[in-house]
């Protein structure tokens, strides 16, 4: 039995091999769509947007797969930072214009991802995708509000250490120590909840 | 620069947040360091963690059939199939056209006013001489700039170049930014060279090796270099020791960019 790492590799050997590549690109959207669509919506926050995002997301796959390097690292995660960079730079070109939408209220950002969730979805994969999702803000809950700033700001936001700093009136070297203690906690906190970071 | 660690900013690097100089510090540092090169992969594999906090969401189908009607209207996308490899042994150069000589003839000079002229030339030399290694030291500064912001960057393409022969333990890596396919290469353990022999990186096509400068390391056998040739669609990159002032087909090949499969 393959692994689902592995069989995302033979997908994008397919995918660089040619011959059925559209095929083989359109099994690694079925199985990833959701999971680029939620950060999709989670970091632009509106539909149409998001739908754009994950259509881009997937274009980049199509036309960087014969670049994708299986040594340096799966595919999920060459994934979603694709995923995460699409959507960083939509959000920046977003920041331009006058009538930027407006992402929730930091401080009550992960309890936004509760409004987002959908406990009822009728499709097995993405029910399970959610309570592992659930597992993973639990472990954010271990974090103090500070931390968890830190996160929203950088991670989903796309601000820059200076521009965190100005936002939220603190010190630029106490972000790099929010920053840290975040990560430290939360690899911590997923531990004791039986997860391994490199296995999300 | 790149031997001061930079533990400090690692978290922020793994979250994105650093400002580009200070990402490119990073860059410059990590392939130098393990200690600091084993921090960031355990910062970066939590910070990968967060996307999976963030809940799956079915898209409309209609999505997925625009996708796809795009991706058929992209046409077919680029393959990349093994260039034949590189000739281990010295191959002749093809031979140089001979260059033409003109014959001119001069006015007749004022001397004393040539001597002047000499003079204030001589000036005008110093001054542009002054002028273009202040030019070349901000172009130095702006091109290892942007190689770190080309190497920082998540969406740069990274391919593994191997030691070859008796510089098995040699290492390289080649960053490729993927709209421009600029090229930065990044060499290790290359022995540094006596000053008639330089290493000369290459770019290798069917249609044989091309040429993509020169790449200078350190005596610790560190280097960081822009080549002059994008990266194919179809093809390798290479690095080969050749006479000072370089060869027009390669020499001695020390690294070779490791083939897929």
């Amino acid at each position: 039995m393959i692994s689902p790492g592995q069989e995302d590799t033979r997908l994008m050997q397919r995918v660089t091999a040619g011959d059925d590549a559209d095929a083989a690109l359109a099994e690694l959207y079925d199985r990833y769509a959701a999971r680029v669509f939620g950060v999709c919506l989670r970091i632009l926050n509106e539909a149409q947007m998001a739908e754009d995002a994950l259509q881009e997301v997937f274009v980049r796959v199509w036309e960087r797969a014969h670049l994708y390097d299986a040594g340096r690292g799966n595919f999920l995660t060459w994934l979603m930072g694709i995923t995460r960079n699409t959507c960083i730079d939509q959000l920046r070109r977003l920041k331009a214009r006058p009538q930027a939408a407006e992402p929730p209220d930091e401080t009550d950002a992960f309890s936004f991802e509760e409004s987002l969730t959908d406990p009822g979805s009728a499709i097995p994969e993405i029910a399970a995708l959610n309570e592992r999702a659930a597992l993973v803000r639990r472990a954010l809950a271990a974090l103090t509000p500070e931390q968890r700033q830190v996160i929203e700001l950088s991670y989903f936001r796309g601000l820059t250490r200076r521009e965190i700093a100005r936002k939220l009136n603190w010190p630029e070297g106490t972000v790099h120590t929010r920053a840290r203690l975040a990560l430290q906690n939360l690899r911590l906190a997923l531990h004791q909840l039986g997860l391994n970071a490199d296995d999300l | 620069m790149s031997t001061e660690h930079v533990s400090d900013l690692l978290p922020l690097y793994a979250l994105g947040a650093l400002e580009p100089d200070e990402a490119g510090r990073v860059e410059a540092h990590l392939p130098v360091c393990a200690a600091c090169r084993a921090e960031a992969a355990e910062f970066v594999a939590v910070a990968g963690s967060l996307a999976a906090a963030v809940p799956a969401r079915q898209p409309r189908p209609a999505v997925r059939d625009a996708l796809l009607r795009r991706i058929g209207q992209l046409g077919p996308r680029p393959m990349r199939r093994s260039a034949p490899p590189l000739p281990r042994t010295p191959v002749a150069p093809p031979p140089q056209s001979a260059k033409r000589r003109r014959a001119r003839t001069w006015p007749a000079i004022n001397w004393p006013m040539a001597a002047i002229l000499a003079g204030l030339l001589g000036l005008l030399a110093w001054n542009i001489n002054l002028t273009n290694r202040l030019n070349s030291l901000q172009q130095q500064v702006r091109a290892q700039s942007a190689a770190v912001a080309l190497i920082s960057s998540p969406l740069t393409l990274s391919m593994p170049l191997q030691g070859q022969g008796p510089a098995a333990t040699a290492s390289g890596r080649a960053y490729v930014d993927p709209d421009s396919r600029s090229i930065v290469l990044i060499v290790q353990n290359l022995e540094p060279l006596d000053e008639d022999h330089v290493y000369q990186a290459w770019v290798i096509t069917d249609d044989g090796p091309k040429s993509a400068g020169t790449v200078n390391v350190t005596r610790s056998g560190w280097g960081m270099s822009w080549l002059s040739v994008p990266y194919p669609e179809q093809g390798q990159i290479g690095v080969s020791v050749e006479p000072a002032g370089g060869s027009e087909w390669p020499t001695e090949v020390v690294l070779l960019e490791a083939q897929d499969g």
